[in-house]
């Protein structure tokens, strides 16, 4: 049985627990802090970074679908040509477990996402380049003896000066498609209109995230937040620039698993994701191991554990790290 | 039979009937963590209408693929609408263009080694805990009957896929004698569209030593459970055969058909993922 969004939406926020190979990956989440999905009829996807790449993470919704998607896979992975986003079917890489308490596992689609959307790419392409770069694609695919069935806009990448399809998943060999060729064409008569919307004269370089301006420094993204510095301190903003938590601290970390590490005059403490203390800052030192949900604390000179919610474990007890 | 796909065009409804009576204030260990039964039962809902609103949604919106109503029951032997008091039921894309709160939850993450770490996540909360007075489960249950009465006569809706009701509770109705409830219980299965009858689905929240919850028993799982479960399973829908193959890969290989409508203290939103809900656009076989 497959495992639910709610399932899915719960393995993205805590993907150390949830995947086998995609422990260190963190999904693009909105303001609120829930992870953007993207639906279709048969997959559910999320955007993830992982090791600085982006990536398109899909879970099929039916065993039909999941079926379909590995044979096509399987197929596709023996074709190498830069016009292929690389893709990998991932077999058993989702964990969640039944109302038992039984481990299951489910396989899910990790695919590349070079470049930019075309959506927004095609804001600095003049229609010559647009048209090109499908005449291009349409060779591409003969090349390749491949249909793709469902190329549009957004399915479609903007990479190193060409169109890359995304999203193969029920993609054919053994000859092109002629559906593909109309489904291009209607791409340029939506995409390709007054060249005087175009800036390719503009050779500014692609950057999809807004400027967060007026802060001395900006971090990087991390579960919806990102921690800036002001004159009143470190804070944290959403991607929108708005202040979720003020600037009042000396020193902040990132968030993980709805945690972070703050500095204040009186001490280190440890916050959740709305600015409150879960630890308050009255120590020494405070280390928070996500992976591990493992906290510790120093308090003149000796270290205590604490869980989660900031309950205390252990006495303050040793002059290390336990 | 149930092979109606659900689409604009043949749309279906959803009813929730949510307990909230004082008795829902008792605490039982749900997921692994003590909690009343209200918090386990509002825990439920929300996941359910998560996954009814997620897999209505596309690119362009949520589109009205299924109507949807939420009712409470409890208080002074009330029945009540929980999304809006005005109309009971309304269609998944006006609930999900309704504002909602975010509610912080903390959740048993269990780690490769087995241990147990705590994490803390926001998740959408339409429905929150609710456990005062009594428990009048056979209104709600009539209340629903009459709402799919009519909305089962509607011309547009005659080839849906047949409407789906999930009664959760801990199963002490104070209104009714148990032949009042199965005698409602009956007449709202016997309800049909041409895809066959509606579903009645209980899901049982109950204090058990077991901490593990199990769904869609077959009568030999009920075992020693409590006269209020053998009760709701006597008034869940028997599960159509088409299920039988994803109940099974739930439930394991080894467990045989028939397979009731019901689960105790577990979630069923799996049932929602066994719909197939819209049309796919996509033909290439």
């Amino acid at each position: 049985m497959l495992p639910t969004i709610h399932q899915f939406m719960q393995a993205l926020r805590s993907p150390a627990d949830s995947f086998t190979t995609l422990q260190r990956a963190k999904v693009v989440c909105g303001s609120d802090g829930l992870p953007i999905l993207r639906r279709t009829t048969r997959y559910v996807e999320a955007e993830i970074t992982l090791d600085g790449a982006r990536y398109l993470l899909s879970m099929p919704l039916s065993t039909a679908a999941a079926a379909q998607c590995e044979r096509t896979l399987t197929a596709l992975q023996r074709l190498n040509h830069p016009a292929l986003a690389a893709v990998r079917w991932l077999p058993g890489e989702g964990r969640f477990f039944t109302p038992e308490g039984v481990v299951r596992t489910v396989n899910l689609v990790l695919q590349a996402l070079p470049g930019a959307a075309l959506e927004e790419a095609v804001f600095r392409l003049s229609s010559q380049e647009l048209e090109e770069a499908i005449e291009q694609l349409k060779r591409d695919l003969e090349a390749l003896n491949l249909a793709h069935n469902n190329l549009k806009a957004e399915n479609l990448r903007w990479a190193n000066g060409r169109l890359v399809p995304i999203r193969y998943f029920d993609a054919t060999l053994g000859g092109a498609s002629e559906r593909d060729h109309r489904a291009l064409e209607a791409i340029y008569t939506e995409l390709a209109g007054d060249d005087e919307h175009f800036v390719s004269d503009c050779d500014l370089p692609y950057d999809p995230i807004p400027k967060l301006i007026g802060h001395k420094w900006v971090g990087h993204e991390f579960e919806g937040l990102i921690c800036v510095e002001d004159t009143e301190g470190f804070g944290y903003v959403d991607a929108a620039n708005r202040y979720i938590i003020a600037p009042r601290f000396c020193w902040a970390d990132d968030f993980h698993e709805g945690r972070a590490v703050v500095q204040t005059e009186q001490g280190m403490g440890l916050i959740d994701r709305e600015g409150r203390f879960v630890l308050p800052p009255i120590y020494e030192v405070v280390e928070y191991h996500a992976a591990e949900t493992l906290i510790q604390a120093r308090q003149g000179g000796l270290w205590a554990r604490f869980d989660y919610m900031g309950r205390q474990l252990t006495p303050f007890g040793t002059t290390y790290e336990v | 039979m149930y092979s109606q796909s659900i689409t604009r065009a043949h749309r279906t409804a959803f009813i929730l009937l949510i307990d909230g009576s004082g008795s829902m204030a008792e605490e039982l260990l749900f997921r692994g963590r003590t909690q009343s039964k209200a918090e386990a039962v509002a825990t439920i809902t929300n996941e359910l209408i998560f996954e009814l609103i997620e897999r209505a949604r596309r690119t362009e919106g949520v589109r009205d693929y299924y109507d949807i109503a939420v009712l409470g029951y409890g208080g002074d032997d009330r029945v009540y609408a929980l999304l809006d008091a005005e109309r009971p039921m309304m269609s998944v894309a006006e609930l999900a263009a309704k504002p909602i709160d975010l509610h912080r939850q903390l959740i048993d993450m269990r780690q490769p080694d087995g241990s147990i770490a705590q994490r803390e996540f926001c998740t959408p909360q339409w429905v929150k805990p609710h456990c005062t007075g009594q428990t009048p489960m056979l209104e709600a249950l009539r209340i629903a009957r009459d709402l799919l009465k009519e909305w089962v006569l509607r011309p547009e809706n005659a080839a849906s896929f047949p409407p789906v009701v999930f009664n959760i509770t801990d199963g002490e109705a104070t209104d009714g004698t148990d032949n009042d409830l199965y005698g409602v219980a009956e007449e709202i299965r016997s309800l049909a569209t041409t895809e066959g009858n509606v579903l009645l689905l209980n899901i049982h929240i109950a204090p058990a030593t077991s901490t593990s919850g199990c769904c869609f028993p077959s009568a030999n799982e009920l075992g020693e459970m409590s006269r209020h479960a053998h009760l709701l399973y006597s008034c869940s829908s028997e599960m159509p055969a088409c299920f039988n193959e994803a109940i099974r890969s739930i439930k394991g290989l080894q467990a045989e058909p028939p397979f009731r409508g019901m689960s105790f203290n577990a979630s069923v939103a799996d049932v929602v993922a066994m719909l197939d809900i819209g049309s796919i656009s996509v033909k290439t076989e």
